[in-house]
């Protein structure tokens, strides 16, 4: 049974939700077993001001410039930047770019030295927000990890019916 | 108009001078400590407890980093039988003279300032009080030690009233915290329009006053959830048009010309008004700037951007105000 609300993520700084959708979309991936090839997109959010939080809302799916390999995948702006102007917009310009997701043929992901490369120089440009935030896929759980201060650490982790591990 | 709440917030969290300070608090307890194993065995007892912006909920950190307490010692003293408050005050120098290089008795307070290469760092203000009179009323010590006999006085003033007479006008702790934000707010914009040297600057309290009497709450409620979303440019905004409406015209016999005076009294005891230091020169420059604030306000209800809305809140706050860009760029990936 797939839970029917989101993921809370507590740390010692802030709180983080995922919200339901993606969750849903995650686990369908999950269950369709579409490894063989890597895939990913950005991950979009806001600053819910009410629960003081900061809500995960949208992810991208894999754009035409994307390059998808058994080992890497690599995300270019293409695609993925339309639909985050769009939903900036939509939003009255509260959603923004939190980070990135992708997936890994593991069973419960593990980032590689080039994802930790990757995370740290993705969390030196200039974002509206200062925490940034990334979720592997993997074939039985997801594990989301986030940067602050140059620093990455995992968050969380769940399985593929969003209990949390 | 852009929705900046979150913003706001993020700025609130920057300039907010926390309760919980443990610096701030250390250093407090280091002097306290210090007062209790050194004063005099002919002073009366004492308790003491956190006045001032830090006790209200309304500090904000210093810009110049010099950092201000307020404590307020109550002696367990009837006022009737110390003519001289000063004698009262001496007390306490004597038992801090030493510690560092200022300790000073001022008008209203004992004050000590601690320094690092001869830049004060923080300072420590003791409000000297007469607590066990006959009527049951609070008395605070005024004088300084070669203020002559009219200038050395007991005054009723009970500096507990303040947070109480706060509590009392709003029953929501949510919209205190409004309250509270709002205050923060226009004592940073203060920090960033006025040269704070001698009365140019309106004071923290008279700030604070002024938004006990203008500041009313702004929210919108959730109908589904019945939480607040709470609105704080609105709050601001009204505050700041009110604060507006409050001033008077004032015929200047020495300058010849009208000037934007206001008077505003502390809403509990003395009741004094807390503009009366300022001349009507500088209360036309403070009336100038909040005319100029309140444009700025507007300004930023016709744009729609959130960028543009922030860069006005910038010129408003300075830089401690988060700026926003008017897009959110998602850059490129390589992961493996």
């Amino acid at each position: 049974m797939l839970r029917k609300t989101g993921l809370k993520i507590k740390t010692p700084s802030m709180v983080i939700y995922i919200e339901e959708n993606i969750l849903l979309e995650i686990s369908k991936y999950q269950k369709q077993r579409q490894f063989k090839l890597e895939s990913g997109g950005i991950i979009i959010g806001y600053y819910d001001s009410l629960e003081r939080a900061l809500r995960i809302t949208d992810i991208t799916w894999p754009q035409i410039d994307d390059i998808r390999g058994r080992y890497r995948f690599i995300r270019k702006e293409t695609g993925h930047q339309e639909i985050m102007d769009r939903l900036w917009e939509q939003s009255g310009y509260k959603k923004s770019y939190l980070g990135e997701w992708h997936t890994h043929n593991q069973r419960r992901p593990i980032p590689s030295p080039i994802d930790c490369n990757n995370w740290k120089n993705i969390s030196k440009r200039q974002h509206n927000f200062n925490e940034q935030f990334f979720i592997i896929i993997g074939t039985m759980c997801s594990g989301i990890w986030m940067t602050e201060d140059g620093k990455i650490q995992k968050i969380g982790e769940w399985d593929n019916n969003g209990t949390i591990m | 108009m852009v929705n900046v709440q979150s913003e706001f917030l993020t700025f609130h969290d920057k300039i907010k001078l926390s309760e919980e300070n443990q610096e701030l608090r250390d250093k407090r307890d280091i002097l306290l400590n210090k007062l209790r194993k050194n004063i005099s065995d002919e002073a009366a007892s004492f308790t003491t407890f956190n006045q001032g912006s830090y006790a209200m909920g309304t500090g904000i950190k210093p810009d110049d980093g010099d950092f201000d307490i307020d404590v307020g010692l109550k002696f367990n003293i009837d006022h009737d039988d110390y003519s001289d408050p000063v004698q009262v005050k001496q007390w306490v120098k004597d038992a801090l003279d030493g510690h560092t290089k200022s300790v000073k008795i001022r008008r209203s307070c004992v004050t000590v300032t601690y320094q690092k290469d001869k830049e004060p760092i923080y300072h420590v203000d003791f409000a000297v009080y007469a607590a066990n009179n006959a009527d049951k009323q609070m008395y605070i010590a005024k004088g300084k030690e070669y203020s002559t006999e009219e200038y050395r006085i007991w005054q009723l003033s009970d500096p507990q009233e303040l947070l109480n007479y706060l509590n009392s006008l709003y029953d929501d702790s949510d919209d205190r915290a409004q309250f509270r934000r709002v205050v923060r707010y226009m004592k940073k914009w203060k920090n960033q329009h006025f040269i704070t040297s001698g009365n140019n600057a309106p004071t923290g309290i008279a700030l604070t006053a002024l938004a006990c009497s203008y500041f009313t709450s702004y929210y919108s409620k959730d109908f589904l959830t019945n939480k607040k979303a709470y609105d704080d440019f609105k709050a601001l905004k009204s505050l700041v048009n009110n604060i507006q409406n409050a001033f008077n015209l004032t015929w200047d016999s020495d300058d010849q010309c009208f000037y934007r005076t206001i008077t505003q009294s502390l809403p509990v005891q003395p009741g004094n008004n807390l503009f009366e230091k300022m001349s009507n020169k500088q209360m036309n420059n403070f009336y100038n700037q909040i005319s100029a604030m309140y444009s700025k306000l507007t300004e930023a209800e016709g744009k729609s951007k959130k960028s543009e809305v922030c860069q006005l809140m910038i010129d408003i706050f300075g830089e401690a105000f988060p700026a926003a860009v008017d897009r959110s760029y998602v850059g490129t990936s390589e992961s493996a």
